[in-house]
């Protein structure tokens, strides 16, 4: 049973169930933001050196006011295209119960998954990190596989720790949620 | 009719930043309803909130039209 999160306290969240109690979750590395926001910085660079090209150099003052309304309006395409990302990073949690795995991955409209998968049907829990980058900064991807299904979840935090808590969640040996008998 | 032109485009531009700023707020809180963004408990509260991420598109929204008002203030 799907427990309807709009009348359940906090510790409830979308395709949980009664019987599911949350250990922990969390998303994506920050580090997943670095390059938008480099970019961003970069554009924002090149774009106020064209502002003071087009002051500074431009004598005619109908198109000095074309090239600062052009360069404002790129500039705010930039920001709104950041922020939307910036919103999305935190639509990207990994829920990890006493049950189940869930990966939840939305985005404002068109993306809307929610992956889950059974502690207790896992065969294998990989987990890798590659890379100065990963190893420095303690990232990398849990590769968690049953029997027919494979999920990767990238840039997972603190990947050591949530490793070994998984591997101790599912070392308990929970059962299946019970299924209800049709009435 | 050139003098009408500015204050026009700078409300016209403020205006649609402030919708966006809305909406995407307005989609972000429809869209992050049910997941644990608060924690479950005290403890495991994380660094960014909801409280915090509201603020920080506040300020958002409130940098953005200070720089526009500042381009057509200055520059135009």
């Amino acid at each position: 049973m799907v427990v309807d999160t709009r009348r359940s306290g906090p510790t409830a969240f979308q395709g949980m169930s009664r019987a599911e109690h949350i250990e922990f979750y969390f998303r994506q590395h920050w580090i997943r933001l670095l390059w938008p926001f480099s970019r961003l910085c970069l554009a924002c660079t090149v774009i106020a050196g064209g502002a003071w090209f087009v002051t500074a150099g431009i004598p005619d003052a109908s198109m000095r006011r074309l090239g600062i309304l052009a360069l404002l309006l790129i500039f705010l395409a930039l920001q709104a295209s950041f922020l939307v990302r910036f919103y999305r990073h935190f639509l990207y949690v990994i829920i990890v119960t006493d049950r189940k795995i869930h990966r939840i991955k939305k985005t404002f409209l068109a993306i809307d998954d929610h992956q889950s998968i059974d502690l207790w049907s896992l065969q294998d829990i990989n987990k890798s990190q590659r890379g100065i980058i990963q190893n420095l900064f303690g990232f990398g991807t849990l590769t968690l596989e049953a029997q027919e299904s494979i999920l990767k979840i990238h840039f997972v935090p603190k990947i050591t720790k949530h490793y070994e808590s998984i591997l101790r969640l599912q070392g308990r040996g929970q059962r299946p949620i019970p299924q209800q008998a049709p009435a | 009719m050139e003098d009408c032109t500015m204050p026009l485009l700078s409300i016209a531009i403020c205006g649609f930043i402030l919708a966006f700023e809305i909406a995407a707020w307005l989609l972000f809180r429809r869209k992050v309803a049910g997941l644990t963004i608060d924690g479950p408990d005290s403890s495991s509260i994380p660094f960014f909130t909801l409280q915090r991420l509201r603020v920080i598109g506040i300020v958002h929204t409130v940098t953005m039209l200070a720089i526009v008002i500042a381009i057509f203030s200055l520059l135009w």
